[in-house]
This record gives C-alpha cells, structure tokens and sequence, in this order.
C-alpha cells in the first residue's frame, strides 16, 4: 500500500516537473465579459478579437518566449457574476483583467481590484476596461491600475454635432431621447453643454425606462410635437430598434444621432427605418483606406464577420495591452506596476489615426469615424442593402476632451 | 385633441398585443392551474419560427406556420414534460416551466445566434391606414388590434357556446366524470395547453415582426405579461382584457406628463421648490415602463384576486 502510494505521489511530481516551468512563466489574462443571459450578444462580439489580436503575439513567441494565454470569465451580464468570476480569476493566477462588459459590470470590476490592491499591494492587478462608456472611470474613479479603452458619451455627442454641423445636417432645433440611466444622462447633459457653442436649441429632453418598453410611439409622438431636426439618443439593443421603427412607421422626419446602431444585427432588425441616420463609429473599413480594408478583411477571416461597433474597442484594448506588455521585462511573470507604467506610454498604429494612452486619467486618445446608414455605402451590413457611409474622420486631437479635474490619480511612489 | 387621440388609440393597441400573449397564460392558468412560466418563450418561438418561414412561404402563411409550430411545441411539452410531474403538485409544474424558459433561451441562441434577427413587417403593409390630423395611422397596428380582437372572440364563444367548450369546462371541474363518460381528459389538456401556446405564438409571429425579435424579446416581455394575469385577476379571459387595455393606455398617456412628484408636493404647497431633487424630481414621464408593476402592487393591496378574478381558497 505504502509503494503504491509512494509510486503515485513520485508519477505526480514528475507530471509536476514537466508542466510547471511552462505553466508558471505563461502570461494569464481574464476577459470578463458576458457569454451566457440577456447581454450574451456582448460577449460573442468580444470573443474573436482574443484570437484576432493574441494569436499572432503567441505565433510570433509570445512575452519573451512564454505563452499569452486569454481565458473567458462568464459574468452572465450580473455584477454578481462579475464579483464571483473576478475572484475565480484572481484564484486562477491572473492579474491581468480586461472588463469587456457594460458600465455597471466594469464599476463592479473596478471595486474588486481596488480591494485586492490595496490588501495586496505587493501583488496588484490591473484592470482593461474595454467598451465601458461611462465617463466616472476617467472622472471620480480613475486609478493607477485601470484603463479606459473606450470614448464617452460627451465625446461622442460632441463628435457627432460637429460634424453634423458641419456639414449642415444638424439644424437649428435639437431633442434629447436617451435611455434612464448613466450613459444616456451623460449624453443628456452633452447635448445641452454643447448647444450654445454650436449654436442650435434644445427643444426637449426626454428620457425613457431602459428595456422596459416595448412600443414607442408615444415617445415619438411628444418627440413630434417638439419638432426637432435632430435627435441625439444613446439607447441600444432593442431600445434602438424599436424608436427607430417606431418613428419610421408614423413618418418622423427628425434625423438619429448616436452610437449603437453600427451593433450587429441592428440595421437588419431596423430595416430601411435606419436611413439617413448618423452613427459616431470607433471604425469603419471605408474610411480606413487600404489599410482599413485590410484589417477589415483579416479580421472577417478570424471572426467569420466584419469588426463592428465595440468588436474594434477589444481589439484595440488587447493590441495597446500586448504592444505594453512586450515593453515589460523579462521576469517569471510581467510586473503589473510597470505594465501600467508601460500602458501610460503605449502608442499603437490604427488604420484611421494613431491610438495612444494619456497618462493623466488613463483615457484612450482615439480617432472616430461619424457615418450615415445609406444604401451607397461600400460595405453592406448584416446581409442588408445598407451601410454606413463615413461623412467625416475626426483625428484623436479632434476628438480630445480636457481632463476631468475631479480625476486624483494616486500613482504608487517607487 | 389629435395628440391625445393617437395617444389612445397607440395605447389600445399595445393594450390589445399584450392580451394577445397574456390570454393563453390566462386561460392555461384558469383551466389546468399550471402558472407557466415559459409562456413569454412560446411568444419568442413563435417570432423566430415566423422569422425561419416567412422567408419561403411569405408572411401571412409564414403566421399560419408558426402558429401551428408553437402549438406543437406546446403540445409536446405538455405531453412529455407537464405530464409526467402533474402528479408531484403546481410547484413542480412550475419549476419546471421555469427551467423551460431558460432551455429555450439558450436554444434560440443556438440556432440563431445572440444578435437581433432580420424579422419585419412586408413593404407591402406598410401604408397609412387612416390620418388624424397631421399624424398617419399605420395599417399594422390597426391589424394587430383586429387579430386581438377577433381572437378574443373566438376563444370566448369557443369556450361559452360550443359542445367543446362545454367539455373543457367540464374536463376542468370533474375530469373523473368526464373520463368516465368516455372523452380522453389527457388529451383535452394537452390541447388546451398547447391552445394557449399557440395564441402567444400567433402573437410572438405578429408583435416579433412589428416590434423586433431578439434571444431577449421573452424576458423583456415575460414580466409584464404577469403583470397583466395578475391584475387582470388569474384565470379570467375578460379580465386579462381590461387590464391590458388599462396598462396600454396608461403607460402612453403617463409618457406626454412631465409633472414630477414634487411639481405635485409644491402644488399642494407640502414642500418649497429648492426641496425637489432626486426622485422628486423625476418627471412621470420617466418612469412610464414601472407604471404596470405600481399598478400591480395597488391591485395586490386593494383587491388581491384582480379585477375580475374570483377568490381562491
């Protein structure tokens, strides 16, 4: 008995010896993000931007000749799942954690790991906020240890009037139809911040329960009686649809502003009800040239479909994280502090302008592209007749807010 | 006067779809006693089955089809799920209903992947049906309205009128006699069970093209669904109806009112105007989609068995 507990315990300290080295000098990385539940759309769009961006880092050798490995954490879509799998990861080895959810699952993200830090600042964590638009986590929020990796509601409204205006689609009577919570607030408050400096009025503001209603035409009957030649709204998923379907069918002749619709499955859901409407976009394969075209065409080989919507913010995050990570040297696994060091620096090449880091409220510098959905565009969405045809690129210095000054970053003193 | 005669008729409408979906969970509720949890997933099969047929057969059989393809899932659910745990009591039932609708979910994800789907109404519907001064009606959501309408009529002379209807009563309330005088009871309720199916699919077929159908369309509707059940009193067809049509048209009416309850306290002089943030200030408008579930508790207080329901012992 005691030889073959012995034999056993020798056969597992070998199978020990044989994998630790490799296990150990890999590079762990958690995606949390929603697979499974209502917001399961979020995560499918996240997924392929791993294989797309990690796979040629590891083809190439990886960190330093080790391994890049990126493992998908279901969160379900709760802040309850992000909580329990943001521990699981940690349990699992990774301190590396990118947050490719909504606003609420990455606050929820963000308070985990300013927890574990600061009861572990010998081994801190760093968190990769993907696609989270909320402006608290480059305001009152921001910290050493989390990046943002994607715009904010007032500088995509900004984005968009300008533009607009510019080119004489904005009109002088303006309406705010935004979802009741975070994103649509902020959103809110940009279109009336922004009103004196572009010179139109605000004829309304209205505000509607998110996901909780089905038909819209009141809505769009109050939107009517204030008739406004454009509309900023930042609502999403099946809200949007449903507004846009809702104003098509009595006839609306205000123009959509906002940031969604170029989500998969949108403009096929919408149908000709999304014409004419304008869409601030993180990427649009027409206006990239030859360059864009080719991330468009590389990315459709690994993901099966074109990089849409906030599929391009993952791929952004991961290429800033393994341009930063690759900076890091050589050790038994990267030093998180002088990743996030590293991150404050990184400047990535992007098909439409330069991506770059600004290191005093950890917000990405980025180019957008504004768009109408139009039957001329180059590239046809979701199997439609119709696309999104750029109108303008404005660089990441047009793009640029100013700092928020409610921003405190402690940065660790070494 | 135009702006509040859209608003109702808007509200009648909605009204009229919501009892299209909650007319079957009523009537299986009433008739079998199972609270089926999964009756907002037959409204979401039947939007994709529409979605699936439309495409070859075109959209009015494509509704024939789905209709039928519900019933028949419903139909075989009762048959070799529903059946099987009757005997363990409702909980049971209920449970798994419930897991019912999370099986579901996930398998319309499968086969249809997690994002919105191309499911509309023709070009050809799309036309004006009538004008009200400078608004034009469109001719679905008159459609919609009548297929409602028509539906419940024929259900209620189908189950008040007819020898059928007399033994589904019948089968309800003494299933032992009836079985003893030679109908197959089993079979009554797997065909009511898969009746109430249907109507949501019908509905899902209708309000999944007019609205959008997407893996999320079932838990987006599945609450409110309740809602009207519960107001409408559980079991009662002609109450289902009233409080769908109460729901419809408050929840549009309460959108154009953009009085905030503090706007009420500082006109019954109860608070100053500097006091009103938060959720004072919050106009009515708002918040017109927690409207029902307010409803809902009011009911519950005041008249627990809802508005036509009879009390249970």
């Amino acid at each position: 008995m005691a030889r073959i507990a012995s034999l056993v315990l020798a056969v597992a300290l070998a199978f020990g010896a044989l994998s630790s080295p490799t296990l150990a000098a890999s590079v762990k990385i958690g995606f949390l993000t929603p697979v499974s539940g209502p917001l399961a759309g979020v995560g499918a769009m996240y997924k392929p931007t791993i294989e797309y961006v990690v796979g040629p880092v590891n083809a190439a050798g990886g960190w330093h000749g080790n391994k890049v490995q990126v493992d998908i954490y279901d969160d379900a879509g709760t802040t309850q799942g992000a909580a329990d799998r943001f521990r699981q990861a940690i349990a699992d080895g990774v301190r590396i954690i990118v947050s490719g959810g909504t606003s609420p699952l990455s606050a929820q993200n963000l308070a985990d790991i300013r927890r574990w830090n600061e009861r572990n600042p010998d081994d801190p964590a760093i968190l990769i906020i993907v696609g989270s638009e909320g402006s608290s986590f480059i305001g009152k929020d921001c910290y050493f240890y989390s990046f943002h990796f994607t715009t904010t509601p007032f500088v995509r409204q900004s984005a968009l009037a300008k533009v607009m205006k510019e080119k004489g689609a904005l009109g002088a009577k303006v309406l705010s139809l935004q979802p009741d919570y975070t994103m649509g607030r902020e959103m809110e408050q940009a279109t009336v911040n922004n009103a004196k400096d572009l010179g139109y009025e605000v004829v309304g503001t209205i505000r509607h329960d998110v996901f909780k209603i089905r038909d819209f035409s009141p809505f769009i009957e109050k939107v009517r009686a204030a008739a406004p030649d454009t509309i900023f709204n930042a609502s999403s998923q099946s809200d949007l649809i449903l507004i846009l379907q809702a104003a098509a069918s009595t006839g609306l002749k205000a123009r959509f502003a906002g940031m969604f619709l170029d989500e998969p499955g949108n403009l096929a859901s919408a149908g000709e009800a999304a014409l004419g409407n304008f869409d601030a976009q993180i990427f649009n394969a027409e206006a990239g040239g030859a360059a864009g075209e080719a991330y468009r065409a590389s990315f459709a080989k690994v993901a099966g479909r074109d990089p849409a919507a906030f599929a391009n913010n993952g791929v952004i995050a991961l290429k800033m994280l393994m341009t930063a990570i690759n900076a890091v040297p050589k050790a038994d696994k990267p030093d998180i502090a002088k990743l996030a060091s590293a991150l404050e620096t990184t400047k990535v090449d992007w098909p439409i302008g330069e991506l770059s880091m600004r290191a005093a409220d950890h917000q990405i510098q980025l180019p957008l592209v504004i768009s109408q959905v139009s039957k001329d565009a180059r590239d046809k969405v979701d199997g439609t007749n119709m696309g999104f045809k750029p109108v303008m690129v404005l660089s990441s210095k047009d793009t640029e807010t100013t700092v928020d000054p409610s921003c405190k970053m402690d940065r660790p003193s070494k | 006067m135009e702006i509040f005669l859209v608003a109702l008729l808007n509200g009648l409408v909605y009204g009229l779809l919501l009892f299209m979906v909650s007319s079957g969970l009523t009537l299986i509720f009433g008739m079998m006693g199972v609270l089926n949890f999964a009756h907002a997933s037959f409204y979401m099969l039947g939007a994709y089955l529409g979605f699936a047929t439309a495409r070859y057969v075109g959209f009015f059989p494509g509704l024939v089809l789905a209709t039928a393809g519900v019933a028949f899932v419903g139909y075989a659910c009762e048959q070799h799920l529903l059946r099987k745990v009757r005997s363990h009591g409702h909980v049971q039932e209920l449970l798994l209903t419930f897991g019912l609708f999370f099986a579901i979910d996930e398998l319309v994800k499968l086969f249809f992947g997690p994002y919105p789907v191309a499911y509309s109404i023709p070009e050809s519907l799309r036309f004006a049906a009538f004008t009200i001064g400078g608004t034009e009606y469109p001719f679905f959501r008159v459609l919609i309205g009548m297929t409602a309408i028509t539906m419940f009529a024929l259900i209620f002379v189908l189950l008040t009128f007819t020898r059928i209807g007399m033994i589904v009563r019948a089968a309800v309330q003494y299933p032992a006699m009836v079985s003893a005088l030679g109908y197959n009871v089993k079979q009554v309720f797997s065909a009511l069970f898969a009746i109430g199916a249907a109507l949501a699919g019908l509905a899902g077929a209708i309000g999944g093209a007019f609205y959008s159908t997407s893996p999320n369309m079932a838990g987006e509707l599945g609450a409110i669904v309740f809602v009207v059940v519960v107001v409408g009193g559980l079991g009662s067809l002609g109450g289902a109806l009233a409080a769908s049509l109460i729901i419809g048209v408050l929840v549009s009416a309460a959108v154009y009112i953009d009085a905030s309850l503090g706007d009420l306290a500082l006109s019954l002089g109860l608070i100053s105007g500097k006091a009103i943030d938060g959720l004072l200030a919050i106009p009515l408008s708002a918040t017109a989609g927690i409207i029902p579930y307010v409803l809902m508790l009011a009911v519950l207080l005041v008249r627990p068995s809802g508005i036509a329901g009879e009390e249970r012992s």
